[in-house]
């Protein structure tokens, strides 16, 4: 798990929940899982695109405060979507969950602009807190 | 060095004119012959200094063109002194000062051809190198104590200076015909091979001019302007034109290993054999019949060892030239199992990130969400656990899916004749292609190893005739012909053609290639037939203990089709 998200649980004193969150998958399953995950969590999943493209155009129309993505999808990838994200003004938090686990990707995904780095099939309360987490940094950017 | 051509061209055919015509006068001509040396030496010195300043960046080329220049400089130093005693002194040249010129002359010229770079060689190319500049160097050496040295010496008569410079000439020319074969035999560096080929021709004149001069003055008397004078001339011109065609050269690179070539003219110590030999017969000539005809036929024994040592020749540069094709294959296949392995396993880890990665963290989730719902006392939470259980089935299915494309179980467990059906059955599934398999292999199983060849080249012609054959009918047969395993794939479709089998290898398919190496690094044979219209027939042979097969009839309803094995 990633050690920024340990360290905002640590501390999670803020309120829980209602966070507006892109779900960017190429995978449906995944996705609505995810989507499922969110809101019994009480977040709102405002949209879910199924590759970086559409992502971009869901961030600039829906403006999340949240973006969760994979890493590997067809097309424009998760690491050149976060750097794209970064360039939209006022960007959204950007949250990789990805199924590999190797330090150098955590360590991309980081220089890319990404809050955090979430492996696929941890305990879904991580997703959660690390999105609390994630919309709290970016409000307060 | 065109320009250098011509004009030494056009001198040499206005000295030719002088030698022919004499114009000038005869009283002038030691002058006019003696002159006419000058500008072609100098202009050869010149040339090889310059040569010398092109070879900067390969220091012991540049040393050799400036010992060349050197020696070329003290045969002008002979020149002018010749022409000093034999013009002005009037007085008899030799031996003079201008002996000293031209002998030193011959040292230098050997010390700049050793000074020339080279390859590093074995201790055993060493030892070859120093037999073959001995013979050549010896058997060059003979004629000329045939012609000059020895009749000098056997002469007498001078004075022991005289005598000393006399036996010093041809004693020089053996010198460079060492150079000369240094020259043949070790290799020019590719940079300068031209100049030291013209370099050669102008060291082997040399040497004969002085051979022709040394008879000369046995036989009669020589003065400045003689006709001999013409070979030194040319040889000159040679040096000159030698210097202009050293290109600048570049930083002396890794020694190349030596290749056997015809460059390196190791049949030649055998000619020089053979030339000693007819010298021999030529000052014998008025010996007996039956010593001549012991002569005639040593001669014609070392011309056939000579001819015999070409043959042998051009046989290992056959051989030579098998080898670097084979290690080339051998280079490329092993690139390609390498990549294609990596390719391969590119291919199951996306499979796996795609598929069971994907499945069972939405499962994960799935669980989760149950467990939430349950905890909440929603009855909706075992539902979930239903839910999760199907996806769990069908997650276990598709790993073993995978599983069994990376090594077919029915394979291991129950052979490969049953392992092609599956197969057969698998690829031909949702299509209207008739099938059929012929197995004649019998109730014994092959070893592993030639089974999973033969299963391996079976799926890419399945795959091949599925893709690309547009077949009615495909059949497969495998049969055990004595001790070996004959596989045969053949389907009635469209065919192709060898170009269109090319241009698939240029796109980077690699599969009729990749099916004959599988075979053929089992030891087996592999033939392809194909026509256009008229199917493809692929035969696969796999030796079991090494016997070669019999041949496979073709399949029932095939043979009308013309194909042919």
């Amino acid at each position: 798990m990633n050690q920024q998200v340990e360290d905002e649980e640590a501390s999670s004193a803020q309120p829980v929940g209602g966070v507006r969150v892109l779900v960017v998958d190429d995978d449906q399953q995944v996705a609505s899982r995810l989507r499922e995950l969110l809101t019994d969590f009480n977040h709102t999943v405002v949209g879910i695109a199924s590759n970086s493209i559409q992502a971009l155009v869901l961030i600039k129309t829906l403006r999340p405060e949240v973006v969760l993505t994979d890493l590997r999808m067809p097309g424009m990838g998760g690491l050149q979507l976060a750097a794209e994200v970064m360039r939209v003004a006022d960007p959204p938090a950007l949250i990789v969950v990805s199924a590999y686990d190797d330090p150098s990707l955590r360590e991309a995904a980081r220089r890319a602009g990404a809050y955090a780095y979430v492996v696929k099939g941890t305990p879904g309360v991580q997703i959660h807190d690390a999105v609390v987490a994630a919309a709290a940094a970016q409000s307060a950017r | 060095m065109v320009r250098a051509a011509v004009l030494s061209g056009v001198f040499l055919a206005i000295y030719a004119s002088w030698q022919l015509t004499r114009w000038g006068g005869a009283a002038h001509k030691t002058l006019i012959g003696d002159l006419f040396f000058m500008p072609i030496n100098v202009a050869a010195v010149v040339a090889a200094l310059l040569a010398a300043r092109r070879c900067r960046a390969e220091p012991r080329a540049r040393r050799s063109w400036q010992l060349l220049a050197l020696a070329l400089a003290f045969y002008l130093l002979g020149d002018v002194v010749q022409t000093y005693y034999e013009v002005v002194a009037r007085a008899k040249p030799y031996p003079s000062l201008g002996d000293v010129g031209y002998l030193a002359f011959y040292p230098v010229a050997l010390a700049a051809l050793f000074r020339l770079p080279v390859t590093r060689r074995s201790p055993r190319e060493r030892v070859t190198l120093g037999l073959d500049c001995a013979l050549v160097a010896l058997s060059g050496a003979v004629p000329i104590w045939y012609v000059s040295l020895g009749p000098t010496l056997a002469a007498g008569g001078q004075g022991e200076v005289a005598m000393a410079v006399s036996l010093a000439y041809p004693l020089g020319d053996m010198v460079l015909l060492v150079g000369v074969a240094a020259l043949l035999f070790r290799g020019a560096p590719a940079g300068m091979r031209g100049a030291l080929a013209l370099v050669g021709v102008g060291l082997v004149g040399f040497v004969v001019t002085d051979v022709v001069f040394g008879w000369v003055t046995l036989h009669g008397t020589y003065a400045g302007g003689d006709l001999v004078d013409a070979g030194w001339m040319v040889a000159l011109a040679f040096f000159m034109l030698a210097a202009t065609a050293q290109p600048v050269a570049e930083a002396p690179r890794a020694p190349r290993p030596i290749a056997v070539s015809r460059r390196r003219v190791s049949w030649l110590p055998y000619i020089g054999l053979a030339a000693n030999v007819a010298l021999i017969v030529q000052a014998q000539r008025n010996i007996g019949a039956t010593m001549l005809v012991v002569y005639v036929a040593v001669v014609v024994l070392v011309a056939l060892v000579s001819v015999r040592q070409l043959v042998v020749q051009s046989e290992l540069l056959v051989a030579q030239r098998a080898l670097r094709e084979a290690q080339a294959d051998r280079a490329l296949l092993l690139d390609r199992t390498i990549s294609r392995g990596e390719e391969e396993r590119v291919r199951i880890a996306t499979e796996l990130h795609d598929g069971p990665v994907q499945r069972l963290a939405a499962l994960g989730y799935l669980l989760e969400r149950s467990a939430r719902l349950t905890r909440r006392g929603d009855g909706g939470g075992l539902m979930l656990v239903d839910e999760a259980l199907g996806e769990l089935g069908g997650e276990i299915e598709g790993l073993r899916r995978l599983m069994a494309d990376l090594r077919p179980p029915v394979l291991d467990e129950s052979g490969l004749e049953n392992a092609l059906r599956d197969h057969l059955a698998t690829v031909f599934r949702q299509t209207d292609v008739k099938v059929e398999l012929v197995g004649r292999l019998g109730a014994e199983r092959l070893p592993p190893d030639t089974e999973t060849v033969l299963y391996r080249v079976a799926q890419e012609a399945l795959l091949n005739a599925a893709q690309h054959a547009s077949a009615g009918k495909v059949c497969v047969q495998l049969e055990r012909t004595g001790s070996s395993v004959v596989l045969s794939i053949e389907d009635d479709g469209i065919g192709f053609t060898h170009e269109q089998a090319r241009a698939r290898l240029r796109d980077g398919h690699f599969g009729v290639v990749g099916m004959r190496e599988r075979i053929e690094l089992g030891g087996g044979s592999w033939h392809l037939d194909s026509t256009p219209g008229r199917g493809t027939r692929i035969t696969a042979m796999l030796p079991e203990l090494g016997a070669a097969p019999e041949s496979l009839e073709p399949c029932s309803d095939l043979d009308e089709l013309g194909v042919s094995a």
